[in-house]
């Protein structure tokens, strides 16, 4: 029984767990709770109260503190969708940050353009080309500005998605989770490890800066410490840091996401028993076929027929001879059908 | 040029509330260094004269710099409860303890005045007298024909002791409605001061 619920525990305390939720929020209440006891009696008489203690209570209080934590994780965990969307600069859902969104779309809209009269205004190739990098790695291009997206995070994850639509026709949200499961173990650990990194990055931008709002102001408020002050001010660059992290991350996410759907997307259509497109325009028609199957339950219609290869087709081109060489009557083909 | 390209650049007001609240870091950590550098003390809300006996009401706390404390700088209220001013103090300055003496009695300040007395060493039996002491006085009529020495007053505080070219004056509390008794006494008469042992 112990081993099965100790395998129960291993699948919740996962290592995307450990890292991207558990390690972060055990940081921040340790430095959370060591800045209380320095403020309130300081470091130094905290220990000694704490060697007072009985070995009972140093038990008790380090297991309550440790359910603590796993408890304010494991909501972080159940939100880390909600939190990452939220970075995404989904904000249609949240009427605060409505109005925010549209003058934040605004604005990169301006920054794309910005960069596009900037690269044209260079001298240099060189220039130009580091500046188009700029404007394509960031923004998404210029005939899919309205997908633009009010957080440089969410543009940046939403290339990978005008990328496989402008390729493939597929849409991803909808492709993704039918072609997961047919991805080689490799394959989803890279994912997994890029995926582990960016909510780490997304995590700790929040908590820098949640930590640096709630210190800083207490501080400076409560007490004269202006050294602590400084310390925790530092979590306001280093959420910049962070977010800029998760950017970075993002970018690799959005770039292995694509490989991806590169490598493997014939694997979904011959799983889903559907024909491999023999052109680009097929192939944008049957994805967009297929997302609509899946997302509005549209019909597909049935595969069109192929053009036999390799000894089949030799096989076709004998038995037209032969029926050429020795043509039938219709009656005796309407008897032998 | 590049300020022509600053200037092009989408204004992103976002970007400047960071920047904005970063700057403000070494602002406020400069408030708070100049703040822990600053020590509370007590200083009077007002001008007091001499001889006052300090109440919590006349005391406020003021912010200075560390380096104007001196260990002589009065801190505490317990350093000021129950004490009077050796002389007049101004408003919001630093108090040092020597400007104000304890009162180890306070039934000997209530109601009086403060009377001074030019003191030599023939009129004073100690020379360990300081303000705060509580001291006998006596009357010794210069004449013969004049009755013997009188205790004029068994006990009254010392309220300063001043140095006035080569004569002290002592200045002590009477009680007010009986000094103006002991004017005629001290007449032809060599006050002494003797000093009350504790």
């Amino acid at each position: 029984m112990f081993s099965a619920i100790l395998q129960e525990f291993k699948g919740y305390f996962n290592r995307d767990f450990l890292f991207t939720v558990f390690l972060p929020v055990l940081f921040f209440s340790g430095v959370s709770l060591a800045l209380f006891l320095e403020i309130r009696m300081g470091l130094g008489k905290a220990l000694t109260a704490w060697e007072n203690f009985s070995l009972q209570t140093q038990t008790i209080l380090l297991l309550s503190g440790l359910v603590a934590v796993i408890t304010a994780a494991y909501v972080l965990y159940i939100f880390q969708y909600v939190i990452l969307r939220i970075f995404a600069g989904y904000w249609s859902g949240i009427p605060m940050l409505r109005k925010l969104r549209n003058s934040r779309v605004a604005l990169f809209k301006r920054q794309s353009e910005y960069l596009n009269n900037e690269a044209q205004r260079a001298g240099t190739t060189t220039l130009t080309n580091e500046i188009l990098a700029r404007r394509m790695t960031y923004y998404p291009p210029s005939h899919h500005l309205d997908k633009m997206m009010p957080t440089r995070f969410g543009n940046v994850l939403r290339l990978s998605q005008i990328y496989m639509h402008d390729r493939y026709g597929i849409d991803s949200a909808i492709i993704w989770t039918r072609l997961r499961p047919l991805l080689k173990t490799e394959t989803i650990n890279a994912l997994e490890e890029i995926k582990i990194s960016l909510d780490f990055s997304i995590l700790m931008t929040l908590l820098f800066v949640a930590f640096t709002l709630i210190w800083c102001p207490v501080l400076a408020v409560w007490t004269d410490r202006w050294g602590l002050f400084l310390i925790c001010a530092s979590g306001w660059l280093l959420a910049w840091t962070s977010y800029r992290n998760a950017v970075q991350s993002a970018l690799a996410y959005s770039e292995q996401i694509a490989a991806t759907f590169d490598l493997y997307r014939y694997d979904l259509l011959k799983a889903l028993d559907r024909p491999i497109p023999q052109s680009a325009e097929a192939e944008r028609k049957e994805w967009l076929r297929l997302s609509r199957f899946f997302y509005r339950n549209i019909p597909l219609p049935p595969p069109a027929p192929t053009e036999a290869k390799g000894w089949e087709r030799v096989a076709k081109s004998l038995a037209e001879y032969i029926d050429d060489l020795h043509p039938k009557s219709d009656d005796h083909d309407g008897e032998e059908r | 040029m590049i300020l022509s390209r600053l200037r092009k650049r989408p204004f992103d007001p976002l970007g400047l509330i960071y920047w904005l609240v970063l700057l403000a870091v070494p602002v406020v950590a400069w408030r708070m260094y100049e703040n822990s550098m600053q020590t509370s003390i007590l200083v009077f809300a007002r001008d007091l004269p001499a001889f006052h006996v300090i109440e919590a009401n006349d005391l406020v706390a003021k912010k200075i710099n560390a380096s104007e404390v001196t260990s002589d700088t009065v801190r505490d209220l317990s350093d000021l409860s129950g004490h009077y001013t050796r002389n007049a103090i101004k408003a919001a300055q630093p108090i040092n303890k020597k400007e104000v003496v304890v009162i180890s009695d306070p039934s000997l300040i209530r109601n009086t005045v403060a009377v001074p007395f030019t003191a030599n060493s023939q009129t004073i039996f100690s020379d360990l007298l300081s303000a705060g002491d509580i001291v006998s006085m006596a009357v010794l009529p210069k004449s013969v024909s004049l009755p013997p020495h009188e205790l004029m007053l068994d006990s009254a505080l010392v309220l300063s002791i001043d140095s006035v070219g080569s004569n002290r004056v002592i200045t002590l509390a009477l009680p007010a409605d009986r000094w103006s008794k002991y004017l005629p006494q001290s007449q032809d008469a060599t006050l002494v001061i003797a000093r009350r042992v504790k």
